[in-house]
């Protein structure tokens, strides 16, 4: 059996305005991979690729151990997608929608479709069209949760939800994560959602992958570091320090290596350290981007 | 190629169309019944016969394909077990065979009602070029609908079909075109051939070029 859910190797793909490029992603087997980027970043580009629904234009491809966009029919049996931009029938019922996508998956659920529907809130004889925004959202994810997918594609599923829809959403996911051989890819720009439920993070900006790794790694390597200089004098450079932000004598450091040994350096330069502050996911997310645009390793 | 799931689409596809269509059946009844009365009441008859054809060419791309677009469905398709070949096939079969299906109801009474006149066979040749202009349309807007998802392209495409019935009239002054129309019984002369298969020409070719242009597509949402 395949390790990795999904595995994208120096995908690219060219449009006149934007370029994805040389994407490597991967997302093993049982696992949440949030996936975090700015508007216009290539989320949706890359999660559309998976799908097949956009070909790339070079590097390879590989959806739950099959070659995409070439075996995209075989793959989507296996794929629950949802988008922020699906939309279901709007004159068609509910009902309609759940008998359609039952009568093309052998593998869905009826029993866990009467739960979501009763979770989410739903009534399976309402038309689309009458559904606010978030019921509408709900009924998408339904139907693809109820097929029992063994992966989940979520293009910014929270996006326009409120708090309590967005809680729900997130409740189920991380249910459905209860199964091992599941594996879910979230896309988001809620650093929150993403914080919530993830595994693995992967942030990517303009087109590229600037970072990935699990999410614990993260929130441990991450900090910032408040100082005070004994006098008119810049902050020494460390390793690991990715950048200063200096304001006469105090100053806000950031790394994304954390060690211990970072503040105690600090301290035998002569430089009192103030406090070494955990950074959120957001944060990290923001800084990420601000360094990596004005091209600092991070 | 699926064609369990194939066919589902297309299902689909006449279920979530069925009342539009069931009024252009509507109308084309009671064209035929306007029509088989005789008289002025047969020509409005035979007129709304064709408004009926003309306005069927359109309905089904832009319910089907076109609207699917515009209003995100095509996401919640595609992300079905489906290639984009069986996507193209569920279209082009689905959209064919309503269209078909009403049109040869349609043409067939209108035609059947004209030949039952005595006397009035010479217009079946031109009722046939002018039955089949409709279909060439709803081939055109099926191929530019498929191919572009574009909304503006397909109104463009029909704006051209629609404005191309206006030039009718300079058939008539093709040799051989209107001689047979008072003929007692209908005269296949090679004008009128030469006509139908150019419009049958262009029929094959706008399908043919849909699944080789759908071949080659690479973004599909």
């Amino acid at each position: 059996m395949n390790e990795f859910a999904v595995q994208l190797t120096g995908v690219g793909k060219d449009y006149r305005f934007f370029s994805l490029n040389d994407v490597r992603l991967e997302v093993p087997v049982g696992q949440i991979m949030g996936f975090i980027g700015p508007n216009g970043a290539g989320k949706s580009t890359t999660i559309r690729i998976l799908m097949g629904l956009v070909h790339q234009d070079r590097g390879e491809v590989r959806v739950l151990g099959h070659s995409m966009p070439k075996e995209q029919a075989a793959a989507k049996r296996d794929i629950g997608f949802a988008s922020e931009d699906m939309r279901l029938y709007g004159s068609s019922t509910l009902d309609w929608h759940m008998r359609f996508v039952r009568s093309v998956y052998p593998s869905w659920d009826e029993s866990y479709a009467q739960t979501l529907l009763k979770r989410f809130d739903l009534r399976r004889e309402q038309r689309i069209t009458g559904m606010s925004h978030g019921q509408q959202v709900k009924a998408g994810l339904l139907l693809a949760l109820a097929r029992r997918p063994r992966l989940l594609i979520l293009d910014e599923p929270t996006t326009g939800l409120d708090p309590v829809a967005r809680h729900e959403v997130i409740r189920e996911l991380t249910a459905v994560m209860q199964d091992d051989h599941r594996s879910i890819l979230f896309s988001s720009h809620n650093t929150h959602d993403i914080e919530q439920i993830s595994d693995q993070i992967t942030f990517i900006d303009r087109g590229r992958i600037i970072d990935c790794r699990d999410k614990e790694s993260f929130l441990d390597r991450w900090r910032r570091i408040r100082v005070e200089l004994p006098g008119d004098v810049d902050v020494p450079a460390l390793p690991g320090i990715i950048g200063v932000l200096q304001t006469g004598r105090l100053a806000v450091a950031t790394t994304n290596a954390f060690d211990v040994s970072l503040p105690r350096a600090y301290e035998a330069a002569g430089i009192r350290v103030h406090a070494v502050e955990n950074m959120t996911l957001e944060e990290i997310f923001v800084t990420n981007v601000h360094y990596s645009r004005e091209g600092v390793a991070v | 190629m699926n064609r369990a799931l194939v066919m589902r689409l297309i299902v689909k596809d006449w279920y979530l169309s069925r009342v539009p269509l069931a009024l252009v059946a509507l109308a084309g009844a009671v064209s035929t019944g306007l029509l088989y009365s005789g008289e002025t009441a047969g020509l409005a008859g035979l007129i709304s016969a064709l408004i009926a054809l003309v306005f069927l060419s359109i309905l089904i791309p832009q319910l089907t394909v076109v609207n699917e677009r515009k209003q995100g469905n095509l996401a919640f398709v595609m992300s079905l077990p489906i290639s984009p070949a069986e996507y193209t096939m569920s279209k082009v079969l689905g959209n064919l065979s309503a269209f078909v299906l009403l049109w040869a109801a349609i043409v067939g009474a209108v035609l059947g009602t004209i030949a039952s006149v005595p006397g009035a066979g010479g217009v079946i040749p031109l009722g046939v070029i002018a039955a089949l202009a409709p279909f060439v349309s709803f081939c055109l807007l099926l191929a530019v609908a498929i191919v572009t998802e574009s909304e503006l392209l397909s109104m463009v495409t029909m704006g051209i079909t629609n404005v191309a019935y206006s030039f009718w009239w300079f058939l008539f002054r093709l040799p051989g075109f209107a001689e047979g129309l008072k003929s007692p019984v209908p005269i296949w002369s090679d004008t009128i051939l030469t006509i139908i298969g150019g419009q049958i020409a262009v029929i094959v070719l706008a399908l043919a070029l849909t699944f080789y242009l759908q071949s080659r597509k690479t973004d599909f949402v």
